[in-house]
């Protein structure tokens, strides 16, 4: 197509352009590269501030700056220069200008920002104005710019234009009402009565703003709302029968978004509410009876929101078994779209009845097996709610499949966390448990939950609660000879070398291997993997635990380890380097009260006041030295500062860091030294701290010394007290002190390194595993099952799709009583009543829901609504009450998800706080780059010859549906222009509108 | 609720923007959409119309360089949704007739009315063709 002819073409539709600005336009459209659109952005901007300096007046001019303007902030630039015009522009007269700046201004200003208030009286003369376009204007406009102190301001003015004689006043005065309800959920209660008046309006367009708004007060909170439940059917029956008029009929289906948006409101309300859930039942037969024949997309979808609703509100069996043939229908589907929406029908529908999944399993396993990743993930959702203790190991291995493809790290995190949660709820036994978390770990360290490895340890550490040494002892075995050969492997996540390094270290002593060949498994980590200095820290940790637990002395590559990290720039590294340094200094008694075997989960109980400390303390501040202030009380005084002190990549860094230090000439090494430790508040009061500096001398200058217990217990006592900092003690007096080199700051991280893992060694009687651990150790646990120690059979991944599909829907059921590890590690929990250990597949709390269902069928079949008052609807408005009653009639709550999330309280606040850990936003590669990126890709190829787009976008999108083109299922929508048949792209919706 | 309404055309520049929710600054805003087009670039015809991303379900369509794209939250119904994009892109065509990519660009304020009187809110408020265009009429006869 000839491009100047086109854009000839078009000019004399579009308003009228200046030559400038025809140019600019098409320059932007022409750009290739992001420089390119940058350079023209800038003409832009360069013209925009010449025509505010001119000032200039005419309507035209005026648009064509706004328009300027729209572009800049949608192409991601800068436009705060320009807030203020457009604000000014919004009083203009010519009222063109005065909506184009009204929608200029609300795609400039953020809401929060404060100039928004500057529109405000502008809006509120506009709100009076005679012209009742001028007033919606400004109606759409306070729907983009309201906040929630604006809601005030606006609201009389706004409820009073509910009055205006024009409708479409009327349905933007109910928008506006929305959008107050959206932003500032108190003022609903006085909205309320507005909106529920307008239900039975003459207009549809009125009626449908009304039921926007009734949508925000029913999705807060349904219950007061349930009595128009009698009004939604009658309206919806009314859309589905084609009241509301041609104009709204969509590819032949009548009103199909008006009712879309009713299905979901009864949803709304008839979830967990029995009675209402009744007065639906025949409305939404009808409405799927109808929408089933379209056989087109917008059919399609009625029947997919049907099969919604139905699920969502109180089920009844009739509607069930059809929601089921459509579902059967989705899946056989040829369409992917069809196929997601059968799967995440089934996943409704699944947890109403687990059998319904039976009928599809080579349907769902074929999704599982696609290559469209969508459809994969919605699957994967599917085998959530079906997991049970039957197929755990198949759906396990499924995810770690998809985990392995790769892919979006949210879609990932997702499906790590999912898998966390069903392996630990259905676990056959321990050994497989911790091979899962492995794999899951080396699949997709980088997203899974931190908690996860506490989790984990926590499990080897505490083994399976009973008192049988044996099993724990062959679980931890296994643990560790899994996690030895795993150090074979290159590039492991840092999460699980952490694990690796606290199992191995804890429990090295079982393995197979001479207590010195783990040694240098361990002290090699930092040369075979991509480690960083935390994961150095728990290997030097590790060997510390190994040597002492051993009683024998470190490796010499260990001892090499150990030293280097002795002399890191991370102080935290440091401190744990030495003080393993340190401990093993000590007499072997001393080493091994200091870090026992496997006393992880032992309580610890630990003084946080070390009274013991206190005439140490005294005699210190006798001698001068300055009292502790705590962390607070220093923020307080302004002694901290936020910046980083620079002190390498410490991942903990937290608040507490300080001015860099002067260096000043080393002959005089006190003044020389950082700050010591408990004297951080001798930084700012002075510095003078000599008794503080002989302390860390003390402990750490001899470590060979023959002072006993006493010496752990000072160099572990700054870290216990977590306010006070732990690096000075290291360092002062140290030899491999390297702080204080020229220029070097001495900054926070030092300071305020994490709490040692050894911090319980004050109290000198056991050890604890490491920071996390430590607290939460609790060792109380009955169980009741005895634990299967034989390692789970490899799941057969590759099988054929029958196999697969038996295994992951039928196999094993009767076999597997086993309940999870939850249910095993607290069987008291009421929850775990709810749930019996059941040896069917339908774990979901499905025997109970289909039990209900079965005594609710009767009575929801045999009474449809009195629905022969559907023609009244026009004369609602006034006679609906406004005061809402709850018609609750106490139907139980039949969520089975609920029923699975009370399985133990445990669970909720661990998924919870999984949930708080969503990562943040991603950071991105610029415009351009991807459209360079995208140049290759397949779909280019076919759009050749399509130039810049001047194509008509209506050619190849002539309905999918249509029935003459059935026939070629892949071509509609993305097709070249040449594929639609000449016929079709003249008039695509002349037979579908009449 | 329909979170944000985008057209994007295939070499990843955006044409048209709608956010419901407005906390997003417009750095973030153009690295979401960058992201958005890329994920739809790499799919083929027969693959789902949907890709979720971020908290997003993202139901696009194609017409010829344009991507029309919604984001949706979990309450929507992706095929509902599909098919309002295509409702759109009739109403669009009524009002400029046989519309293209750029009609779009020179009449960006008019798009943006026209859309405003269909989705509002975050909600579908207006799929009467004739309807929706009047007030843009009415606007356009009195500008």
């Amino acid at each position: 197509m000839d491009l100047a002819n086109k854009v000839a073409a078009m000019a004399k539709r579009t308003l009228p352009v200046s030559g400038v600005f025809d140019e600019l336009i098409r320059g932007i459209g022409e750009s290739k590269s992001k420089s390119e659109e940058d350079a023209i952005v800038g003409k832009l901007i360069e013209l925009s501030k010449q025509k505010i300096r001119e000032g200039r007046r005419e309507p035209r001019s005026q648009k064509e700056l706004l328009v300027y303007l729209i572009y800049i902030e949608m192409l991601g630039h800068d436009t705060a220069w320009a807030q203020a015009t457009a604000i000014q522009l919004c009083s203009d007269k010519n009222l063109a200008v005065k909506k184009l700046a009204y929608l200029t201004v609300s795609l400039l200003l953020d809401p929060a920002s404060e100039l928004s208030i500057m529109v405000v009286a502008t809006i509120q003369a506009d709100l009076r104005s005679d012209n009742f376009l001028t007033v919606c204007t400004a109606l759409s406009a306070i729907c983009h710019i309201a906040s929630p102190e604006l809601v005030s301001v606006f609201l009389p003015q706004v409820t009073a234009l509910l009055r205006h004689d024009r409708d479409l006043v009327k349905k933007r005065a109910l928008l506006a009402m929305q959008r107050f309800i959206q932003v500032d959920p108190g003022v609903a209660p006085d909205l309320e009565r507005h909106l529920i008046d307008k239900i039975g309006y003459k207009e549809p367009s009125v009626m449908i703003a009304s039921l926007c708004g009734l949508r925000e007060l029913i999705r807060r909170d349904p219950a007061p709302y349930r009595n128009l439940v009698h009004y939604f059917t009658n309206i919806l029956k009314q859309a589905a029968e084609g009241k509301l008029g041609r104009a709204y009929e969509y590819h032949r289906a009548p009103a199909p978004f008006v009712q879309l948006e009713l299905l979901r409101l009864l949803g709304l309300l008839g979830a967990g509410d029995r009675a209402s859930s009744e007065n639906m039942y025949a409305v939404l037969a009808e409405v799927k009876r109808r929408a089933e024949p379209l056989g087109n997309n917008i059919g399609n979808a009625l029947v997919y929101e049907c099969i919604k609703t139905l699920t969502t509100i109180h089920p009844s069996p009739v509607l069930v078994a059809g929601a089921a043939e459509s579902v059967s229908r989705f899946l056989g589907a040829r369409e992917n779209n069809l196929k997601y929406a059968g799967i995440d029908a089934l996943t409704r529908l699944v947890l109403i009845d687990p059998k319904h999944a039976q009928d599809h399993q080579l349907a769902v396993v074929d999704c599982l097996r696609s290559p469209d990743v969508t459809l994969k993930r919605k699957t994967l959702q599917l085998l959530y709610k079906m997991a049970g203790p039957s197929n755990i190991e198949v759906i396990a291995a499924e995810v770690l499949v998809f985990l392995r493809e790769g892919g979006d790290e949210v879609a990932r995190g997702d499906a790590a966390r999912s898998l966390c949660d069903l392996a630990e709820r259905y676990a056959p036994d321990h050994r497989w448990f911790v091979d899962t978390m492995n794999e899951l770990f080396e699949a997709a360290g980088e997203v899974v939950p931190a908690s996860l490895a506490d989790n984990l340890t926590r499990l080897i550490a505490e083994g399976t609660g009973e008192e049988d040494e044996g099993a724990d002892r062959e679980l931890r075995a296994g643990a560790v000879e899994a996690y030895l050969e795993l150090l074979d492997r290159p590039k492991l996540p840092h999460v699980l070398l952490k694990v690796i390094c606290w199992v191995v270290g804890e429990y090295g002593c079982l393995s197979a291997l001479s207590t010195d060949s783990v040694m240098d498994k361990l002290a090699a980590i930092p040369e075979t993997q991509a480690s960083d200095d935390e994961v150095r820290g728990w290997a030097v940790s590790a060997l510390g635990k190994l040597a002492a637990q051993s009683g024998r002395a470190l490796t010499s590559d260990a001892s090499a380890l150990v030293s280097s990290a002795a002399a890191a720039e991370s102080v935290q590294l440091q401190q744990r380097a030495l003080e393993v340094q340190a401990l093993l200094g000590m007499s072997a008694a001393t080493q091994r009260a200091a870090l026992p075997y496997d006393a992880a989960a032992e309580d610890v109980g630990v003084d946080a006041d070390l009274p013991f400390l206190d005439s140490f303390v005294q005699q210190a501040l006798q001698n001068g030295a300055a009292p502790h202030l705590s962390l607070d009380d220093r923020t307080a005084m302004g002694m901290t500062r936020d910046d980083g002190g620079g002190l390498g990549p410490l991942p903990h860094a937290s608040a507490l860091k300080f001015q860099a230090y002067a260096t000043a000439p080393a002959p005089q090494p006190r003044p020389a030294m950082p700050p010591p430790a408990p004297a951080a508040a001798a930084a700012a009061g002075g510095m003078d701290g000599p008794s503080d500096l002989d302390v860390g001398g003390l402990s750490l200058s001899q470590p060979a010394g023959g002072a006993a217990a006493p010496a752990p217990a000072i160099a572990a006592m700054p870290a216990a007290q977590n306010s006070a900092p732990a690096a000075a003690l290291p360092s002062a007096g140290g030899p491999q002190l390297i702080l204080n080199k020229p220029g070097r700051k001495w900054g926070g991280p030092a300071v305020a390194a994490e709490p040692s893992p050894r911090s319980g060694g004050a109290s000198s009687s056991v050890s604890s595993p490491a920071q996390p651990y430590a607290t939460s150790g609790s060792a109380s646990h009955s169980a009741a099952a005895s634990p299967s120690p034989a390692a789970a059979p490899p799941p057969a991944v590759d099988a054929a799709k029958q196999r697969l599909a038996a295994s992951l829907f039928g196999g094993g059921g009767s076999t597997s009583t086993a309940p999870g590890l939850r249910g095993r590690r607290s069987p008291a929990k009421p929850a775990g009543a709810s749930k019996p250990a059941v040896a069917a597949p339908d774990l979901l709390g499905g025997m109970d829901v289909s039990a209900e269902a079965g005594a609710a069928a009767p009575a929801g079949a045999a009474a449809p609504p009195t629905a022969s008052d559907m023609d009244l609807l026009m004369g609602l408005g006034a006679s609906v009450p406004s005061t809402a009653t709850a018609s609750n009639t106490a139907a139980p709550l039949l969520d089975p998800m609920a029923a699975l999330a009370g399985l133990g309280g445990m669970q909720q606040q661990q998924r919870q706080q999984q949930q708080q850990q969503q990562p943040g936003l991603v950071a991105l590669a610029d415009l351009m780059g991807n459209g360079a990126a995208v140049a290759a890709g397949p779909n280019m190829q076919q759009q050749a010859g399509a130039g810049l787009g001047f194509g008509d976008f209506l050619a190849d999108t002539a309905p999918r549906q249509q029935p003459s083109q059935q026939q070629q299922p892949a071509a509609p929508l993305m097709g070249g222009p040449s594929k639609a048949p000449p016929a079709a792209k003249k008039d695509p919706f002349a037979d579908l509108l009449g | 609720m329909i979170e944000f309404v985008l057209l994007v055309n295939k070499q990843g520049q955006t044409r048209v923007a709608k956010y419901t929710d407005s906390s997003l600054t417009t750095d973030e805003r153009r690295a979401l959409e960058a992201e958005i087009v890329r994920k739809c670039l790499t799919r083929v015809d027969k693959q789902c119309n949907i890709v979720e991303h971020r908290r997003y379900k993202v139901v696009y369509r194609r017409y010829a360089s344009l991507f029309f794209l919604m984001g949706i939250d979990a309450e929507e119904n992706e095929l509902g949704t599909l098919e309002m994009i295509h409702c759109m892109v009739e109403t669009l065509d009524k009002w400029f007739s046989n519309v293209c990519e750029l009609d779009i660009m020179f009449s960006l304020d008019t798009t943006h009315h026209i859309l405003d009187e269909m989705i509002a809110n975050g909600c579908i408020v207006e799929t009467n063709k004739g309807a929706a265009l009047t007030p843009v009429q009415l606007l356009e006869r009195a500008g």
